[in-house]
């Protein structure tokens, strides 16, 4: 799906990116880790196309990113950003409609697959509602259901992606499950997915893959079982900390030494 | 995601379906309004005329060829003048607040009007102290304005298209600038100015809508439909935007170019509007959140109702201007101002509240 080739990149004399080759399969949903800084949102901006690299290169399907239009992109790739109300209310379903917008259909055929991903994403009750009325878990999931409306197509999802930026950031614990529940059944309908995540153990609990970058560079990447390791995480917060097994999911959770978190 | 029917009901269609009946019913209100504000507008003034009757009447003595002169000549040119830039002005500000998702974005607010109306200043300074003929006098101050507001136009796009891409943050950040460099400058103007020079400086930054002609009213007519025409058929990138200009490029909208083609409309509508009435205030602030308070946010219909509303509002404001201090005018922008400040202090109410 995504192919990046020794990417570096450098913004005001600042190198943000060095030397990152990361591959984004397809059905697999990669969760993309760091400390604060570590570059996780500027390679998500490389993703998006919104910065040019200084060299190396960014492959999605094959082809150099810069060289696909917007609007064909947009068929098979969609952005869900940090919680980002917008200024003016609307109602959900015309909010949820414009993902559409690109798409050359009747109304009452966007109103269908509205319909559809609502049921989906389980927010059918909310589409008669206004946006200034949802509460931060209500208004994300929508978010989320507006990038799956826009990639909705009859050939089913096979061959998209969605690219999401702390999604769970405003999410309650059940909030949380419920979005990385709704990223799976995506990912069994065809989709990929990319998703920066600051909880760790969440990532390691929902995610196929795990990325992890260290200030500009790409530590490690691989399945969550050879990435998730004391040694990777300790270097790459710069912590002390250790792994536990979590009987309940079946997967270790990483845990900061008490002694260490003394003396900090 | 391939479990779609087509035989499925679709109940967000129903649902979409009856939610927009009530915009539907207010532009149909409005469509119908407008030539009942245009009868009452051309009737009105310090010669009252029963437009219907004079219409109407059997005897074709009765419209004498004094009335038709004040309805062709004077009358209704101002009407289509006061329609088009209430129109216009409303329709400007619907577009910058979508574009810069302000809702206190306003075509004053890029510098244009300022750019206007320094120029016009400029303009009466060097008519009070030049002899120049009567005929070039009348079209002088409209010249020197619309060049004030391509100025600021040109200023606003030098300092903004320098790498491809049009930020928003730095588009206002520009307007302002303008805004401050005019404002500045005309404070040098007014202060070198003599008494009558300042008071006609004065009243052309309040509006006025006496002295149109067809050619001027028709070329702004003509504009703004243009605009409108324009502004519709991108509605929907435009409501992209109002949400989120990151999320409208990865939906395919080219945003720059957005930017750029209604920047360019808006400046000359805006130009138009000015350069030959003066600054008539709120209206393309004020008009906008009254449409959204009446139909709600979709730009389907508020684009529209905008311009709808908009003219509505000038053409009456400008025949209450006509009819406070009959047979003398007030200025239009006096009128815009009090319908506006009243409803700016329920909007502070409302968000207090």
């Amino acid at each position: 799906m995504y192919q990046l080739e020794n990417v570096t990149l450098t913004r005001q004399k600042k190198r943000l990116l060095s030397g990152v080759s990361l591959s984004l399969a397809t059905h697999r949903i990669t969760a993309l880790i760091g400390a604060n800084g570590a570059g996780k949102s500027t390679l998500m901006k490389v993703l998006l196309g919104e910065y040019k690299v200084d060299c190396g290169e960014v492959m999605f399907k094959g082809k150099s990113l810069h060289q696909w239009k917007l609007k064909q992109l947009s068929f098979q790739r969609a952005y869900v950003a940090q919680s980002e109300r917008p200024v003016f209310d609307a109602k959900v379903y015309d909010y949820l409609l414009l993902a559409r917008e690109h798409h050359q259909e009747s109304l009452t055929q966007a109103c269908r697959w509205g319909e559809e991903v609502a049921d989906i994403v389980g927010i059918a009750h909310l589409l008669d509602s206004s946006i200034t009325r949802l509460s931060g878990g209500e208004f994300q999931l929508l978010a989320f259901a507006r990038a799956w409306l826009q990639l909705a197509k009859y050939e089913g999802l096979d061959g998209t992606v969605m690219l999401l930026d702390e999604p769970t950031s405003a999410l309650d614990i059940k909030q949380s499950q419920k979005l990385y529940r709704l990223l799976h059944q995506y990912k069994e309908k065809g989709g990929t997915v990319l998703i920066i995540e600051h909880d760790i153990n969440q990532a390691n609990q929902y995610c196929d893959h795990i990325a992890i970058l260290k200030q500009g560079e790409l530590l490690v990447e691989g399945t969550s079982q050879a990435c998730f390791s004391e040694n990777y995480l300790n270097q790459c917060f710069e912590t002390e900390g250790y792994l536990q097994h979590n009987e309940h999911t079946n997967k270790p959770t990483y845990i900061l030494n008490h002694e260490w978190e003394n003396n900090v | 995601m391939n479990t779609l029917t087509l035989d499925k009901p679709a109940n967000l269609a129903e649902l979409k379906r009856r939610n927009d009946n009530l915009p539907r019913r207010w532009l149909t209100a409005f469509v119908f309004l407008i030539p009942v504000v245009a009868l009452w507008a051309v009737g009105t003034g310090a010669m009252d005329l029963d437009v219907i009757s004079l219409m109407f009447s059997s005897d074709n003595g009765a419209l004498s060829e004094f009335h038709r002169r004040v309805l062709t000549e004077i009358r209704i040119p101002r009407l289509v003048m006061t329609f088009a830039t209430g129109a216009g002005l409303a329709l400007c500000g619907v577009v910058l607040q979508s574009l810069f998702r302000n809702p206190l974005a306003e075509p004053g607010l890029l510098g244009i009007s300022s750019g206007a109306a320094l120029f016009a200043a400029i303009g009466f300074l060097i008519l009070s102290v030049t002899t120049v003929p009567e005929t070039l006098s009348l079209v002088f101050i409209p010249f020197m304005a619309f060049l004030g507001a391509g100025v600021a136009v040109f200023g606003l796009f030098i300092l903004n298209y320098g790498n491809g891409a049009v930020s928003t943050l730095l588009l206002i950040l520009s307007g302002v600038a303008i805004n401050a460099t005019a404002m500045t400058l005309l404070g040098i103007v007014t202060y070198v100015a003599d008494d009558s020079t300042l008071r006609l400086i004065t009243f052309w930054s309040m509006g006025s809508y006496s002295g149109i002609s067809w050619m001027v009213s028709i070329t702004t007519l003509v504009c703004v439909v243009g605009a409108m025409a324009y502004f519709y058929r991108i509605r929907g990138a435009l409501a992209l935007m109002s949400l989120s200009e990151k999320q409208a490029t990865y939906q395919g909208i080219d945003t720059t170019k957005i930017k750029l083609c209604s920047l360019a409309f808006i400046a000359i509508v805006t130009a138009f509007c000015v350069s030959f009435t003066g600054i008539v205030g709120f209206v393309g602030l004020v008009v906008p959140h009254l449409a959204r308070m009446l139909i709600g946010t979709n730009l389907n219909f508020t684009i529209p109702m905008s311009a709808l509303m908009g003219a509505c509002l000038v053409a009456t404001a400008d025949t209450i201007s006509r009819m406070v201090i009959t047979p003398a005018e007030l200025p239009i922008g006096l009128i815009t101002s009090a319908l506006g400040i009243p409803f700016f202090l329920y909007l502070i109410v409302k968000a207090r509240g």
